[in-house]
C-alpha cells in the first residue's frame, strides 16, 4: 500500500540510505579520509534537518509509525551519531588500515537504528535490527589487526545471531497465536484479551530474552564487557547508546501494544531490572579497566531505564526519554574521552584502558578531567548534572506507580555505583608519583568543541531541565494500540 | 532579587577564582565579604519579625518572609526556584558567610591550599553557595538539589587538599551522606505524589505541601526518610561513623564549614521541614529521638576523652554537642527551640575556633598528636589565650554563647523529660573534662620541643578576634537572636500545643518504649 504523504516522513531513512551508497561511490572514486568524514557529517545534518519537516504529522502505515516518540528518538540518535563521527576522525587518523568504509557502516547502522524506532511491525523491526546488527559486527571488528577487536566482533556476531534467532522464534510464536505481525493490529486484539495462552507467554518470554540481549540486561549481559573493551572506542559508544536506545523504543512499543502488562510479564521485568541494577553495579566495583567499568555501568543504567518501563504510563515514558538523553550524553562523553586519549600503535589505536593510567589527568588536562569527572557524577546521579534529573525522574515515575521494591533497589544500587564512580573521580584528581604523559592529539579543535557541547548539555539539562522536559512531554505521548 | 544575588555572588566568584588563580584569595574574600554585607544588612534591617496572627490550625499559617522570589524552574513537575528567607534562614546565612569569610582568610597562609589555589577557592565558594541555597530553598526539590550540591565541593576539598587518608575519608563521607539523602528524596517524592493525588495540584512547594493530610503510618515512613538524612548529616548517634575520618582529614577551611555549618543544615532541615511537615509523626518519634540525643551527648563525650589526636578529640566533642541539638529539637518546648537555634550559632563559632587552633598547630607541627604536644603556652601565648576562650565556650562557661544555648535546651527539655535531661546534664561535666584536656595537654605542662615564631600571625589574629567577639556577643546578647527567630519558634510551638491535645497517644508510645526498655 503506497501512501504519498509517507514519503517526507521517511526522508531521514532515505537520506541515510542514499548517503551510504554515495559514500561508497565516493570511496571508489577517491579514497580520502577527510572528505568521507565531512560527507558523513553533512548527510547526518541533512537527515536531522529533514526531521524537522515532519514535526507534527503523524503518518501511520502498516510497517512504520511516525509519531512524536519515534521522531524524538530519531533526532537523539542522529545527534549522537554526529558526535561519534566527530570522535572517529582523530581516532582513525593515524591508522594504517583503510578507514573510509568505517563511515559507510556507521551510516548503515544509523539507518537501522532510526528505522527501528519507527517500526510498527515485526517485519520492519526485524529488518532494521539486522541492518543495525550486521553493521555493528563489522564496526566492532573494524581494526582488523587488533586481536581484541576481532575477538569482540566474533563474540558479538555469534551471540547476536543466536539472540536474533530467539527473537524471531518468539515473534513467530506470537504470530501463530494471533495471526498478526503489526503492533497496531496486536493492540486491537489486546483489548479483547490475549496472553492467557501458554504459547503467547512463551513467545513473549523469548522476545524478552532476545531484546534483553540487545539491551544487555542481566542475565543476558555476558557479552557486554568484552565487546565494549575490545571494540574501538567510538564503536563502543555506538553500542552503548544508539543500539540500546533504539531497541528500548521498540520494547516500549511492543509491550504497550500488547496491552496492560500481565502480572507474569511485569514480574519478569521487575526481576530483570533488579538483577541488572544490582549485578551491574556490583561487578563494576571490581573493574580496573575503564571500558569494562563503563560496560557494567551501562548494564546498571539500563536497569534504571527498565524501572521507568515497569512504571509505564505517561510519566514513565517521559522519565525514560529524559533518562535516555542523560545517559547518551554521559556515554558519548566518556567514550569520546577514551578515544581522544588513545595513542597510535603498531596494529591500531592503543587505548588507555586501566584506571591507573588516568591518574592525575586533572593536573595535565584539566578540561578533560573535569568533563570526565562530571560524567561520572552524572552517571552516579549527583545534582548539577543531567544524570541527577534523569534518575530523579525515574524515581518519580517509580514512586508514582508505587513500585516501592524497585525504588528501594534503585537507591541501594546507586549507592554501590557511587563508590566506583567516585573512585574514578579521585583517581583523576590525585597526584601521580610518576607523571603520566598524555600525547598532544591532532585535530583537537573539532573534538574539543564536541566535548564543550556535551559539557554544556550535561550542565544545562541538570540545572534547567524544564526545556527538555517540555519538549519531551509535547512530542512524546503514550502509544496505545 | 537580593536572594538571587546572595546565591550568585559566591557562584560567580568561584568561577572567577578558578579562572584567575593568582588573585583567587582576593576574589574569594571580596565575594564572600560582599555577600556577608548584603545578608547582614538584610538581617539587621528586620530586628524582629511581626508575628502574624495564626489563622486556622495549619502549621505554618503564621509564616512571613522577609524576602521572597519565585521563578519558573521545572513547570512540568511543579518545581520552582522558590527562595525565601525569614529571620531564622537569614541568621544561618549570615553565620555561613561569616565562617566562610574566616575560612578564606584562615587558608591564606595554609601551605595545603598553595597547590591549585584557584581551584581550592572555587570549591570553597561553591560550598558556601550550596549552604546558602539550603537555607533559603522553599521548594523541596530545590532544597534537595542544594543539599546534594554541598557534598560535591566538600568531597573535592577533602579528596584533593585533605590529609594522608583523604581518599578513604572523602569516599566515606560522600557515600554516607548521599545514601541517607536518597531516602529523603524518596520521602519528598512520595509526599509530592500523595499531595498531588489529594489536591490535584502537583507541587514541590514548601508552603503548598505543609497542609498535606497523611495517615499516621505514611507520615511516619516519610518522616523517617527525612530524619535519616538529617541524623546522618548532623551526625547523631549511631550514624556518626563517617565523622572522625572526615573531620580529621579535611583541610582546615573545609572542616570549619563542615562542623560549623554543614552539620547545622541538618538541624535547620529538621526545624524547617521535618517537624512542620509531619507534626503528628514527629511527636511519635520524639521519645526515641530524645534518647538518641542523650546517648550522643554521653557517648560523644566519652569518645572525645579517649582520643589521642587533637582533631579527633574536637570532632567527637562536636558530635557530643550535636546531641544537645537533637534533644532540644525533639523535646518540643519553646525554650528548647530557642536554645537549639542559639546553639546552632554558638556551636558553629566555637567549633570553628577550636578547629582553627588545631589547624594552625598542624601547620606548625605537621601533626596533631596530643602526646607530642605540651607547654606551647611558652611559645604561643596569644594562641593559647584564644584557645582557652573556645575551650571555655565548649564546656559551657557563662558569658559565652554555648552556655546560654545549652542552659535553655536543658531547661526546656526538663519540662517533659526529667530523667533524660538529668542524664544529659552529666554531659556538661564530661565536656568540662575533655575540653580542659585540650588546654592542659597542648598548652600546659613541660614543653617537648621548641618552636620559634609560632604565635598568631596578624591575619590569624584577626580571624580569631572575630570569632572571640562573636561568641562573647552571643553570650551577652542572645536576645537579639531569639527575637529574629521568634516566628519560627512560634510556628514550631504549635506542634507542642497540639501535643497536649493528643497527649493520649503520645503517652501510649512513651509507655510502649519504657516497656520495651
Amino acid at each position: 500500500m503506497w501512501h504519498q504523504h509517507l514519503l517526507p516522513a521517511l526522508f531521514p531513512q532515505i537520506i541515510l540510505a542514499a548517503a551510504s551508497v554515495l559514500c561508497l561511490l565516493l570511496i571508489a572514486w577517491k579514497r580520502n579520509h577527510a572528505v568521507v568524514h565531512l560527507f558523513t557529517l553533512l548527510s547526518l545534518i541533512l537527515a536531522l534537518a529533514s526531521l524537522g519537516k515532519i514535526y507534527d504529522a503523524t503518518a501511520v502505515d502498516g510497517l512504520f509509525v511516525i509519531d512524536g516518540l519515534g521522531v524524538f528518538v530519531e533526532g537523539v540518535i542522529l545527534i549522537a551519531v554526529f558526535f561519534i563521527t566527530i570522535f572517529s576522525y582523530p581516532y582513525f587518523f593515524q591508522s594504517q588500515i583503510e578507514k573510509e568504509e568505517y563511515y559507510v557502516l556507521l551510516l548503515l547502522a544509523t539507518l537501522g537504528a532510526t528505522s527501528m524506532v519507527i517500526s510498527n511491525h515485526f517485519v520492519s523491526f526485524f529488518l532494521s535490527l539486522e541492518i543495525l546488527s550486521v553493521s555493528l559486527y563489522t564496526l566492532i571488528a573494524y581494526p582488523k589487526k587488533m586481536s581484541a577487536s576481532v575477538e569482540a566482533g566474533v563474540k558479538y556476531l555469534i551471540l547476536a545471531a543466536v539472540s536474533s534467532a530467539v527473537l524471531v522464534f518468539g515473534l513467530g510464536l506470537i504470530y501463530v497465536q494471533t495471526g498478526q505481525m503489526s503492533l497496531a493490529e496486536l493492540g486491537k486484539l489486546a483489548t479483547g484479551g490475549i496472553g492467557a495462552n501458554i504459547w503467547m507467554i512463551v513467545g513473549l518470554g523469548l522476545v524478552i530474552a532476545g531484546l534483553g540481549f540487545k539491551l544487555a540486561l542481566v542475565p543476558f549481559h555476558l557479552w557486554t564487557p568484552d565487546v565494549y573493551a575490545g571494540a574501538p572506542a567510538p564503536t563502543s559508544a555506538f553500542v552503548a547508546t544508539i543500539s540500546k536506545g533504539s531497541v528500548f523504543v521498540f520494547l516500549w512499543r511492543l509491550f504497550s501494544s500488547v496491552g496492560t502488562m500481565s502480572h507474569a510479564v511485569q514480574l519478569i521485568f521487575v526481576v530483570i531490572a533488579i538483577a541488572s541494577m544490582l549485578i551491574g553495579n556490583w561487578l563494576a566495583l571490581l573493574q580496573q579497566n575503564l571500558k569494562r567499568l563503563l560496560a557494567y555501568s551501562s548494564i546498571a543504567n539500563l536497569g534504571y531505564l527498565i524501572v521507568a518501563f515497569v512504571a509505564s504510563g505517561e510519566t514513565g515514558l517521559h522519565a525514560a526519554m529524559f533518562f535516555l538523553v542523560a545517559y547518551f550524553i554521559c556515554m558519548l562523553g566518556a567514550f569520546g574521552i577514551i578515544s581522544f586519549l588513545s595513542e597510535p600503535a603498531e596494529s591500531g589505536q592503543q587505548e588507555r584502558l586501566s584506571l591507573s593510567s588516568y591518574t592525575g589527568l586533572f593536573w595535565q588536562k584539566p578540561g578533560l578531567a573535569v568533563l570526565l569527572a562530571l560524567i561520572m557524577l552524572s552517571l552516579a546521579g549527583i545534582p548539577l548534572t543531567a544524570g541527577f534529573i534523569g534518575k530523579f525522574y525515574v524515581l518519580l515515575s517509580g514512586v508514582y506507580s508505587t513500585q516501592w521494591l524497585l525504588v528501594i533497589v534503585l537507591i541501594l544500587s546507586s549507592v554501590i555505583g557511587l563508590f566506583y564512580y567516585l573512585r574514578v573521580v579521585i583517581q583523576l584528581f590525585s597526584r601521580p608519583e610518576t607523571p603520566v604523559s598524555y600525547p598532544a592529539s591532532p585535530y583537537a579543535v573539532s573534538t574539543g568543541l564536541a566535548f564543550l557541547v556535551l559539557f554544556i548539555l550535561l550542565i544545562w539539562f541538570g540545572v534547567a531541565p524544564g526545556h527538555l522536559m517540555d519538549q519531551i512531554s509535547q512530542m512524546v505521548h503514550m502509544i496505545k494500540g | 532579587m537580593i536572594l538571587v544575588w546572595l546565591l550568585l555572588i559566591p557562584l560567580i566568584g568561584g568561577v572567577m577564582a578558578w579562572m584567575f588563580s593568582g588573585l583567587s584569595r582576593w576574589i574569594a574574600t571580596l565575594a564572600v565579604l560582599i555577600d556577608l554585607v548584603l545578608a547582614l544588612q538584610l538581617w539587621l534591617s528586620h530586628p524582629s519579625m511581626p508575628i502574624q496572627p495564626v489563622q486556622g490550625t495549619a502549621i505554618g499559617a503564621g509564616l512571613a518572609w522577609i524576602a521572597e522570589v519565585q521563578y519558573r524552574w521545572i513547570p512540568l513537575l511543579g518545581a520552582s526556584l522558590h527562595l525565601a528567607v525569614d529571620g531564622f534562614s537569614l541568621l544561618m546565612i549570615v553565620l555561613t558567610l561569616f565562617i566562610g569569610l574566616l575560612c578564606v582568610w584562615m587558608s591564606w597562609h595554609d601551605p595545603v591550599s598553595r597547590e591549585k589555589t584557584g581551584f581550592y577557592h572555587f570549591h570553597l565558594l561553591w560550598l558556601i553557595a550550596g549552604m546558602v541555597g539550603v537555607f533559603m530553598a522553599m521548594d523541596l526539590l530545590l532544597f534537595y538539589f542544594f543539599w546534594e550540591l554541598m557534598l560535591i565541593p566538600m568531597f573535592f576539598l577533602i579528596s584533593i587538599w585533605g590529609g594522608a587518608q583523604r581518599k578513604k575519608a572523602s569516599l566515606k563521607f560522600f557515600l554516607f551522606t548521599q545514601f541517607s539523602g536518597l531516602f529523603m528524596l524518596i520521602a519528598i517524592l512520595a509526599l509530592y505524589v500523595l499531595h498531588g493525588r489529594q489536591t490535584g495540584l502537583y507541587s514541590f512547594d514548601y508552603t503548598e505541601l505543609l497542609g498535606t493530610t497523611l495517615s499516621r503510618e505514611v507520615a511516619g515512613w516519610l518522616l523517617a526518610g527525612f530524619l535519616l538524612a538529617f541524623l546522618v548529616k548532623l551526625p547523631a548517634f549511631p550514624f556518626h561513623s563517617w565523622l572522625p575520618d572526615t573531620y580529621t582529614q579535611s583541610p582546615t577551611g573545609g572542616v570549619a564549614l563542615l562542623a560549623g555549618v554543614m552539620s547545622k543544615t541538618a538541624a535547620y532541615g529538621m526545624l524547617r521541614f521535618a517537624l512542620p511537615l509531619f507534626p503528628e509523626a514527629a511527636r511519635m518519634f520524639a521519645p526515641a529521638m530524645v534518647i538518641l540525643g542523650v546517648a550522643g551527648i554521653l557517648y560523644g563525650a566519652k569518645l572525645a576523652y579517649a582520643q589521642s589526636d587533637l582533631k579527633r578529640l574536637i570532632a567527637f566533642s562536636s558530635f557530643s554537642h550535636m546531641g544537645f541539638i537533637l534533644l532540644g529539637i525533639f523535646s518540643m518546648q519553646e525554650l528548647a527551640y530557642q536554645g537549639v537555634i542559639i546553639e546552632m550559632v554558638a556551636h558553629a563559632i566555637s567549633i570553628t575556633g577550636l578547629f582553627f587552633v588545631a589547624g594552625m598547630l598542624q601547620v606548625r607541627l605537621q601533626h596533631t598528636q596530643l602526646d607530642a604536644m605540651g607547654g606551647f603556652w611558652e611559645y604561643m601565648p596569644r594562641m593559647g589565650g584564644v584557645a582557652m576562650v573556645f575551650v571555655m565556650a565548649s564546656l559551657g562557661l557563662p558569658g559565652l554563647g554555648n552556655f546560654v544555648a545549652e542552659f535553655l535546651i536543658l531547661a526546656g527539655a526538663f519540662q517533659v523529660h526529667v530523667v533524660w535531661t538529668v542524664l544529659a546534664s552529666l554531659g556538661l561535666i564530661a565536656s568540662m573534662i575533655y575540653s580542659l584536656v585540650i588546654l592542659q595537654r597542648v598548652f600546659h605542662g613541660k614543653s617537648k620541643q621548641t618552636l620559634t615564631h609560632a604565635d598568631l600571625k596578624p591575619l590569624e589574629g584577626l580571624v580569631m578576634a572575630c570569632l572571640v567577639a562573636a561568641i562573647v556577643w552571643i553570650g551577652f546578647f542572645p536576645q537579639r537572636i531569639v527575637r529574629s527567630v521568634q516566628p519560627v519558634v512560634q510556628q514550631l510551638k504549635q506542634i507542642a500545643v497540639k501535643q497536649n491535645n493528643s497527649a493520649a497517644d503520645y503517652e501510649w508510645v512513651w509507655n510502649d518504649l519504657t516497656l520495651f526498655k
